[in-house]
Formats: C-alpha cells, structure tokens, sequence
C-alpha cells in the first residue's frame, strides 16, 4: 500500500486526485494539505511514500518547498503539479529535488503512470513537460554548435579592429557612435574573456573567428 | 509883478504863520512858570506811575510851546516807557505828542513813525484823540507836500466832530474847517479855502483863541485882496483889528498892519500903506524877524518910488538887500535890487541901473529859479510822492504778486517737484518691480519650465511606472487567477472525465463523451496558454535569462526563425519590475523581427559587467532606412524607447538595409532599484 499525500491550495483539485485514485487498490490518498505549512507539519509526523506537490502555494514557494522536503526526507517521492509547462520551472523542480512532474489537467492512467515510474526510481515529466525540456536542450545544442556566437556587428568591429582601425574610426565606417562601439567592444571582451584589445584578437584567432 | 511878488511874499509869511497856528491848535495856552515845571518835576520822581505819566505829558506841552522839542520827545519817551508797564491809555497821546514834535523839527518819517506806534491804541480812544491824531497826520503829509492826503485826513475828522454828542468839540471842528481851508489855500484854490473858511466862520465863536479867528481873517484878507475884492480885504482887517486888543499878539499886530499896509497900496493909497508899513516895521524891529524885515523893506522902497521919494526909496531898498542879504532870500535881494533899479534910472544914473538891472535879473532868475525851482521841488515832491506811492502801490502789488507767484511758484515746484520725485519714484519702483517681475517671471518660467519638464518627466516615468506596474501587476493576478482558479478547475473537471472514462468504458465510444473530453483539455489548455502570456511563471519564478530563454525556445520552434540567447556574467537576479520590463522590450523587439524584420536569425545577448547591463538584439532581417524616422513609430519601436528611457538606458538602433538590425540597449544597475 503506498501512501500520498497532496499540497494543493485548491480543494477541488484534491478531491479531484482523490476521486481519480480511489479504486486503486494499492494506493491511499493520506492526507491533503491546503498550504506548505500544512504539508511541512505533517511530513515531521508521517512519512508518506509519494508527495504531489502544486509548485504554487499561497504560503511558500512550491519550488523551495521540494527543496526543503527533499533536505528532510531522501526517499520520499516528489511529484511536481503545475497548471504550467515551462521548461525552466520544471528543471527548477527536477533540480530542487523532484522526481517528477505533472501538469494538472494530467488524465488518470498518466497519474498513476507518473507515481509507478518514481516509485521505480525514474524521473517521470508529462508529456506536455518533456516536449518543453527537448524543445529547450534542442535550442541550448545549437547554441553550443554555433558557440562562441558573436553577432554579426561584433564580427564587423573584430575584422575592423583587427585590420587596425581605432574605436571612433570605426564607429565612422559603420556609421554608429563611438560609444556603441565601445560598447561592442567590451562585449566582445566579456565574451571571450579578454581583458585587452591584442588578447581578443589572439583569442579570436586561435577560436577561428576572424 | 511887484504886487505879485508881495503877494507871493505875504502868502509865503502866511502859510508859516498857518502851520505855526495850526501847532498850537488843540493845546491849551501853558503858563510857563518855573513853578509848575519843578511840581511836575516832584510827581514824576514819585512812584505814581500814572500820575507821572501825566505830568510828564504836560511836561512835553510845556517844552512844546517853548520850541524845545527834543526834551518834548523825551519826556515823551519816559511817559511811554512807565505807560508799557501799566498799558495805560496815554500811551496814544504820548505817541501823538512825539509825532507832533517830530513834525514841528520836520522829521516827518520819524513823525510818520511815532504816529503808526500811536495807532494801535486808537481803538479805545475818544473822538478828540482821533481828531487830534488826524490833524497832527495830515499836517506831517500836507508838509509832504501830499495835499489831498492832508484833506481826506482831515475830511475824516469833519463826522466825527458833527456827532451830536461832541458839543464840546466845536473848537475842532473850527480848527479842522480853517486848516481845511489853509491847505487849499496853499494850493492857490481860492474859492474851495473860501468855502471851508467860511464854514469854520461859522463856528468862531468856540475857538480857542482869539488868535484862531484873526489868522482866519488873515487868510481871507489873503484870497480878497488877490482877487482884487479890496473892500471885503478890508472887511477882514478891521475884524482883525477889532480882536486884536482881546489878544495882545505882536506877530499877529504886525501881520495886520503889514497887510494894511499891503491893502492900501493896492487903492494906491500910498501915504496910508507907508504909515501901516512903518507901524509893522516897528513891531518887526521889536521881534526882530528879518524875513519881515527884508520884505516890509521892499514894499516901502516900493511905495516911496510910487510917492516919487527917491531918497528913501533908494535907503528902503538898500536896508532890503542888507537883510535880505543875512538870509539869502533872492526873491527879496531881487525886488531890492529892482526898486534900487528904478531910483537910480529916475536919477539918471544909467550905468548904476544898468548894473542894478543885471543884478536884479541875475536874482531874479535865482529867484525865479529858487522859486520855480521850490516850485518845482514841490512839485516834483508831490510827482515823487505820488509816484513813490503809486511805485509803493505798485512795488506792493508786485511784491504780493511776486510773494504769491513765488508761493504759487514755489508751490508749482514743490508739487512739481513731489509730483515729479513721486512720479521718478513711482516710474522706478514701476521699472524695478517690473524688472524684478520679468526677472522673477523669468525664473520663475525657466524654474517652471524645468519643474514642468520634471514633472512631466515624473508625470511620465510615474505613469509609466504605474502603467506598467499596473499593467504587470493585473497581468501577473490575472495569470495566477487563471492558473489556480480556472485553471484548477478545468483541471479538475478533466479529472473528473478520466475519473468517468475509467468507471464507465462505454464512455470511450460515446463521440460525445470523447468531443466533451477534447474540449475540455482544450479549454484547460487554453487557460495556460492565455495565462502563460500574461505572465511566464518563469519570469517570476526562476529569472529573465530563463523567461528569454523559453521565449525564444517556442520562437525556434516554430522553424521559421531561430532565436538564441547569449547570456554573460547574468548569474544574479535582477529586480524583478526590471526583469519584467526588460522582458516586455524584448518581447515587443522579438514582436517587431517575426513581423517586419523577414530574418532568419536573432541573437538576444546580455552583458553584464558590474553594474553596467547591455541587451542586444540582432536580426539579420531586411533592415530599415535610418533616416526614414517614422519606421520608429510602425515599428512599434516608441513603447521600448519609452521602456528603455524609463529604466535610465540609452537605445541604439542600427540598421543596415539587408543586413539586418542591431538594437542596443545600455542599463546602469543598481542593485535594489533595478
């Protein structure tokens, strides 16, 4: 028999997981929290095999919460339950500590799929999730492919500085202001770590951008 | 011109015999015992200061009538200084009784003077004060040679004396109306003297003296006998005659006799006229008076050629030049000289009338000229007078009117000059408030000006800061309405299907169940799409980087545009409004590239190095016309300046046609407030 318990400031939402689940024989809704507070004082007594926890609380932040939980209890199951699928939320999650993710207008079968999967030691995202977090690593892998990505003035004012051209004879030829391109200049430092204008075109070489 | 010449001659004795009367009128005859000096003496050394004052009044009258006039005018002095102390009334009469004397030494201004001193205690006087103070006043102008002052003076005493109650002041009026007379008379005005002497006739019966009405008769025998009524002359002298033994007076005796004398030669009654000019000589030698003398002389030098006596012709005339001689009377020396003339020319003696002749011309013309020339000084006296008086008048009028002009004047100045000092004061004080206004206007425009610009700027940054704060704020509670509520509760009802799906398998072929179930999820979906936009949980939850990130993620996966984000050194959270804002412009210039741009590539970059941020965007779409400004505004550009401005960033567009734009943005981070 595994213990759930759910922290959700939305009643309905509860109920709704309760009545989802219960016909399943092996799985009893414990307890369901309103607030972080609740689930935090709960959790000192009990010690609940799967946790879903809704990431917006009206207390505490849903994503610190499964941090702290998760610095309390090592073994218990954390499930993210979000009305939202954003990539960078659930890394969040997935980085604080949870085990899984699930958007709340998840179907049953996938509810039960999600807590079979961590009970089983696997991180589980919903569908909708992982299609986020592969549209993100997709994104990120082409950025590294084209890394370092300088933009297309930066490049301009590389070549320029290279050839030898000063600051404002540059800011002349590409028709901007001295100060933009300083401004350019600089990031371009940032960008490869250069701390003078010879080590930046050194850098640059070496890297095959020029 | 013999006879002329007497007459002149007598009329000349005449007049001074008047004025000498006219002295004594008004004053009672003082016994001149030493007697009665020394007991005044006594009262005035007593401490009766009003008894003194009297006494040294009547010590004056007795110097008076003794010609001595300067002890007259100083026991006058005296009674006036005891009379300051006790303001007595006799001050008047002392003051009168000094005019008097003064007149009498002919120091008429000095006389003048006592007279105005004496006028301010005429208002209490008694009308023989005032008749006395108009007599004594219009002697001193008639010796002034101002006659008809003297008579308008003495004119004014007639009323006064013909009041009822001033019975007893009929001498006065007796004495006013032959002084009257005598003025006239010395204007050669026969018939007006004859009318006032007649008048004054009238009443000789109250004059003081005998005296009085014999010099009367005098002066009537004067204008009879020159108008040739030698019976009325005479008429005058036999009344004279008949008074004469009531006064005992030499000069008067003599005076009748002369002019007996005078009147008889005139009915050719020679003889006669060298009896009655022999009786007067013989009182002259006894009064010794050579004017007399000389001129009794004459006219019996005169009358002994009329009788043919040549020898004493000859010897009256010599004895006329001698005392004409000791007081140079030309007129007398010349009728001597004249009468000695015709001796001479009788005898044959040409050369000696000849030299006579000369002589007498030569003093007639002195003479002539002495007496045209008092004439004229008289004359002139009265011209001078009334020209003085006229100038006087004149010099008044001028001085009033130059005392008024130089009032007006100086008030025309002092108002001119207040009005103008005003008006200065007030133009300036005009001009320097003015000034001081357009200054202070000034200032207060420019100091105004910025404070609008400020506020303005304010107005901007606050409604800004509030319109997007709102804007943010009702987007974010708007978000997390519908996460939470709605969609909760679609969530929840989707839940509630699969819960009715798995109870019931039919439901899995009912096509209505299913198309419920879709719509649903849709709806559910729905509500986190709409609300996602409102407000990426991430952007609150995790940090701008990551928001940017997911922000290009779904752009890219769109295929059409592959947008990347180059985040350094943005390890640090900024404040979450500047996250927001910072998103909202990217957003609105990632908005701006998929619409306008046609680009393939976008690169959101971030640079942060201390507190100094740079965010660009780069695009390597189709570029617009810099100078074409109102790409600006369709490009929707104005909302991120604005954004931009209001975080305190500069905005750099730079776009190159077909190449692509490149949009800078520059931020100063402080850490808290941005």
């Amino acid at each position: 028999m595994l213990s759930v318990i759910v922290i959700d400031d939305h009643p309905l939402v509860g109920n709704g997981i309760a009545m989802m689940v219960k016909d399943v024989s092996y799985l009893q809704i414990v307890s369901i929290c309103k607030n972080g507070k609740e689930g935090l004082e709960y959790l000192e007594n009990n010690k609940p095999d799967v946790i879903l926890l809704d990431i917006s609380l009206p207390d505490i932040d849903g994503l610190e919460l499964c941090a702290l939980i998760r610095k309390q209890n090592k073994d218990v199951k954390i499930l993210g339950l979000t009305s939202t699928n954003e990539a960078g939320i659930i890394t969040r999650l997935l980085a604080n500590g949870g085990n899984g993710y699930l958007l709340k207008n998840m179907e049953r079968d996938e509810l039960l799929m999600a807590i079979d999967e961590v009970m089983n030691n696997r991180v589980f995202l919903s569908q909708a999730a992982n299609q986020k977090i592969l549209e993100q690593f997709q994104s990120v892998g082409d950025a590294v492919r084209n890394s370092p990505l300088l933009t297309r003035r930066e490049k301009e004012i590389l070549g320029l500085l290279q050839e030898g051209h000063t600051g404002p004879q540059i800011a002349e030829k590409l028709f901007l202001s001295p100060y933009t391109v300083e401004t350019h200049r600089k990031n371009l430092m940032q960008k490869l770590n250069a701390n003078t204008t010879q080590q930046l075109l050194n850098i640059a070489q070496k890297n095959k951008l020029l | 011109m013999k006879n002329s010449s007497v007459c002149h001659a007598l009329l000349k004795c005449l007049l001074i015999i008047i004025l000498n009367a006219y002295a004594a009128i008004g004053l009672n005859a003082q016994p001149r015992e030493q007697a009665k000096m020394d007991s005044l003496f006594r009262i005035v050394n007593q401490k009766n200061d009003t008894a003194a004052i009297s006494a040294l009044l009547q010590l004056n009258s007795l110097y008076f009538f003794r010609g001595m006039f300067d002890s007259a005018i100083y026991y006058c002095r005296k009674g006036i200084d005891l009379s300051k102390k006790k303001n007595d009334f006799k001050a008047a009469n002392l003051h009168l009784a000094i005019g008097k004397s003064y007149y009498m030494k002919s120091i008429n201004d000095s006389a003048l003077l006592a007279l105005d001193e004496s006028r301010p205690y005429l208002t209490n006087a008694d009308d023989e004060l005032i008749v006395n103070f108009n007599s004594v006043l219009a002697s001193v102008y008639l010796d002034k040679a101002m006659t008809d002052s003297a008579i308008s003076i003495f004119l004014q005493s007639i009323p006064i004396l013909e009041k009822p109650e001033n019975k007893n002041l009929k001498h006065l009026l007796f004495n006013t109306y032959a002084n009257i007379g005598n003025v006239f008379l010395s204007e050669i005005r026969y018939e007006n003297a004859m009318s006032y002497y007649n008048k004054a006739n009238a009443y000789r019966e109250y004059a003081q003296s005998k005296v009085h009405v014999i010099q009367l008769y005098q002066k009537k025998f004067i204008i009879f006998s020159n108008t040739s009524q030698l019976k009325e002359a005479e008429k005058c002298l036999d009344s004279s005659l008949a008074l004469l033994s009531d006064v005992n007076n030499l000069e008067m005796k003599q005076t009748i006799y002369v002019n007996y004398g005078f009147l008889f030669e005139k009915k050719h009654e020679y003889q006669k006229a060298k009896q009655w000019y022999l009786k007067g000589l013989a009182i002259t030698d006894s009064l010794d008076n050579k004017f007399y003398r000389a001129r009794i002389y004459n006219n019996l030098s005169s009358v002994s050629i009329s009788l043919k006596d040549w020898t004493n012709a000859r010897l009256y005339a010599q004895e006329a030049l001698k005392s004409a001689k000791t007081f140079t009377s030309y007129i007398d020396i010349n009728y001597a000289y004249g009468n000695l003339k015709l001796v001479s020319s009788n005898a044959g003696n040409f050369k000696e009338a000849l030299k006579y002749a000369e002589l007498q011309f030569q003093y007639a013309d002195s003479a002539s000229n002495s007496e045209s020339k008092q004439k004229v000084l008289e004359l002139e006296a009265k011209y001078q007078n009334i020209k003085k008086e006229k100038e006087i008048a004149d010099l008044k009028l001028t001085n009033t009117k130059k005392d008024l002009a130089v009032i007006k004047k100086n008030r025309l100045l002092l108002v001119g000059g207040i009005t103008a000092a005003a008006l200065l004061l007030i133009v300036s004080l005009l001009y320097r408030s003015n000034r001081q206004k357009r200054i202070i206007a000034e200032r207060d425009k420019s100091l105004k000006d910025e404070q609008i610009k400020f506020l303005e700027r304010q107005q901007q940054v606050v409604s800004l800061q509030s319109m997007i704060n709102g804007q943010e704020t009702e987007r974010t509670r708007i978000a997390k309405d519908l996460h939470d509520g709605l969609g909760g509760l679609f969530s929840t009802i989707k839940m509630h299907f699969s819960t009715l799906q798995h109870e019931r398998n039919e439901l899995k072929e009912d096509p209505l169940f299913t198309k419920s179930y879709e719509m649903v999820n849709t709806a559910s979906e729905e509500v986190r799409r709409i609300a996602h936009n409102m407000m990426p949980e991430v952007l609150i939850r995790i940090g701008l980087i990551q928001a940017v990130q997911e922000l290009c993620n779904s752009i890219s996966a769109g295929k059409l545009l592959n947008a990347s984000v180059l985040a350094y050194g943005m390890n640090n959270r900024l404040n979450s409004s500047t996250e927001v804002m910072l998103f909202r412009i990217i957003q609105e210039l990632l908005n701006n590239t998929i619409k306008h741009a046609k680009a393939t590539e976008v690169i959101i970059q971030f640079n942060r190095e201390n507190n100094r941020l740079t965010v660009t965007v780069e695009d390597n779409g189709r570029g617009f016309d810099m100078a074409d400004k109102g790409i600006e505004k369709t490009a929707g550009l104005q909302s991120v300046e604005s954004r931009v401005h209001y975080l305190n960033g500069k905005l750099s567009i730079d776009s190159q046609k077909e190449l692509g734009t490149t949009i800078m943005m520059d931020f100063l981070i402080n850490d808290g407030n941005i």
